[in-house]
């Protein structure tokens, strides 16, 4: 589903990330690692956030380089702490990138019930709680018809209704063919979300984790 | 004493000067640009011997400080950290706020201390009392209001029926967000940079029939102009880089999003795109007008790619933006067209955007 190849990544010469090569197929990754090992530079790298070097593709056909556009429209991102203008609502947020992404009609206001935001979308954000925002960014994140949607910290700040609807969200999506690459330092119980694959960001690269429930 | 200090000092005072220092940048522009050291003193003279203009200048070191005043009441009510201060005596409290608030009344005193330094010179005796006074007062003036922000912190914001309905009926299209930060988020930038400008842009066209000038008096005036937008330049990158980072998430090719900057860049622009086409001296046909405009737009568009081939922090970019502005002003001297210099300009600017918007990036370590 992602393939990475040669993916390098430094800030001001410091070498943050270098992954020679990694293969993501389809389904649910959790990506694990320490505050600070560049979880958040990777996610925000393959959602086309951040330049690097080397290459990602998307299905062997979109390469993020050569095809900036078909690649954002199947790759979306959920910011672990997500800042936004404070002036702006969350409903002109919602319309802005429904528009972008090309949502079917009908799918944001399903998703704004769904994550219970119909009360505040039209409040500035500058007021919003933390939780608020993190609902915001998550119905953003499912925006559309992706083929990945990657979350960092999906879980954070969220009440106990809501996280139950991120994991349902997940597992649906993942019945309908979404992949997803997860970074979340709560521990997940497998019947809540079941994980496919397990990987490990540290000494500055990715490497796969073969036994997620150890961890 | 120090450990009370540094806190408060990064939070309010470093962050006051950081925040506006597009609007410090543009007052040292005006007063600083056109205005020689002789010419600085012949106006604190007339000011010091008139009652009436005196009372000007004190009405704009009020404005000042009431803009301070705003400030420091917003932090305090909205940084939790800044509560502690509750716990500490009130004397001691009241006295390091008095001493950060000269801080922030830093640029006041400094020219009220000039004006002293003049009329120490000439004898003006009263004159120098009442600046005395009036500095005194206004650095005693925020103390209440600060005590009142500690007192009453996170305020329940209310907003207006209008702005609630507005919003309730209405959405932002993506090339109005930037302008709408600028109103709410920077308005004394924005409207110091546009009168600057707007200002500067009158001025060229009512000395234009004055005597035996051609079209690079109009040309160097927009070049000025397009320099008093730098710190509005580089609001609309910190802007996108800060609060929009899901922008380069989004599947928009680069043509519509250069369209998109274009748009913002000609928005910001379009009051001395009116100005000159409905002012326009008559000896200077529609045409060359057009080609005017057209060569501050370009020159905009220039700073902001600048910024996606090479992240600059505020104060290095206004510097490098020096010995551009110079070599405009050579081309424009030695007769290049403003046609000539717009196109080139935007043809620069497209190939520095197609190289460089993906490859850009606002340089702060993240996770």
């Amino acid at each position: 589903m992602l393939t990475v190849r040669n993916f390098r990544k430094a800030y001001q010469d410091r070498l943050v990330l270098d992954i020679s090569r990694a293969d993501f197929p389809a389904g649910v990754h959790w990506i694990k690692g320490r505050n600070g090992s560049g979880k958040t530079t990777f996610f925000r790298s393959v959602a086309g956030l951040l330049p690097f070097g080397g290459n990602l593709i998307l299905e062997n056909r979109y390469d993020l380089r050569k095809h900036p556009v078909e690649y954002r429209l199947r790759v979306n991102y959920g910011e672990a702490e997500p800042i936004y203008p404070a002036f702006l609502t969350a409903w002109e947020l919602i319309r802005w990138v429904g528009a972008t992404k090309q949502a079917p009609l009908g799918q944001a206001d399903e998703l704004i019930d769904r994550f219970g935001i119909r009360d505040f979308m039209k409040a500035p954000l500058g007021t919003y709680s933390s939780g608020m925002l993190k609902k915001t960014s998550l119905v953003l994140a499912f925006l559309g018809n992706p083929t990945l949607i990657l979350l960092d910290e999906p879980l954070i700040t969220l009440d106990q209704a809501t996280t139950r609807t991120v994991l349902d969200s997940i597992r649906q999506s993942r019945q309908q063919g979404i992949s997803f690459l997860l970074s979340t330092h709560q521990d997940v119980d497998p019947v809540d979300l079941p994980i496919d694959f397990t990987w490990m960001v540290g000494q500055q690269t990715l490497a796969p984790f073969p036994q997620p429930a150890d961890q | 004493m120090k450990a009370l200090w540094t806190v408060p000092e990064k939070i309010i005072v470093r962050q006051f000067y950081l925040q506006n220092t597009g609007l410090f940048l543009v007052i040292l522009l005006l007063g600083f640009g056109f205005l020689s050291s002789n010419e600085h003193i012949a106006l604190a003279t007339y000011a010091l011997h008139d009652g009436f203009f005196l009372a000007g200048y004190v009405a704009l070191w009020l404005l000042y400080t009431l803009y301070t005043i705003r400030f420091n009441s917003q932090v305090i009510q909205t940084t939790d950290l800044l509560q502690f201060f509750r716990l500490i005596p009130a004397a001691k409290r009241l006295l390091i706020f008095y001493l950060l608030n000269l801080q922030l009344l830093a640029p006041v005193l400094l020219y009220a201390g000039f004006m002293l330094w003049v009329g120490t010179q000439q004898h003006t005796v009263s004159a120098n009392g009442i600046l005395v006074l009036v500095i005194g007062s206004l650095s005693v003036l925020p103390l209440p209001f600060i005590e009142r922000a500690l007192q009453k912190p996170n305020p329940e914001h209310v907003s207006s029926r209008l702005g609630s309905w507005l919003r309730h009926h209405l959405t932002t299209p993506y090339g109005f967000f930037f302008i709408r930060y600028l109103f709410r988020e920077q308005p004394i930038t924005l409207f110091l940079t546009k009168t600057g400008s707007c200002l500067l842009t009158i001025g060229i066209i009512l000395l234009y029939p004055t005597d035996d000038y051609d079209i690079r008096l109009l040309s160097l005036g927009i070049l000025l102009s397009a320099a008093f937008h730098a710190g509005v330049v580089f609001e609309l990158y910190q802007f996108e880089a800060t609060h929009l980072l899901l922008l380069r998430n989004l599947p928009v090719s680069l043509f519509r999003r250069w369209l998109l900057y274009g748009g913002i860049i000609a928005l910001l622009m379009s009051p001395e795109m009116l100005l000159l086409l409905y002012r326009r001296p008559e000896a200077v046909s529609t045409l060359n007008i057009a080609g005017v405009w057209l060569l501050g737009f370009s020159i905009l568009l220039l700073e902001f790619t600048a910024l996606l081939t090479r992240h600059q922090s505020r104060d290095r970019f206004m510097a490098t933006l020096f010995w551009p502005i110079i070599a405009y002003f050579l081309l424009i001297m030695y007769r290049l067209p403003a046609w000539g210099l717009a196109f080139a300009g935007l043809t620069i600017a497209t190939m520095l955007f197609i190289r460089n918007f993906y490859r850009s990036t606002w340089e702060s370590e993240e996770e």
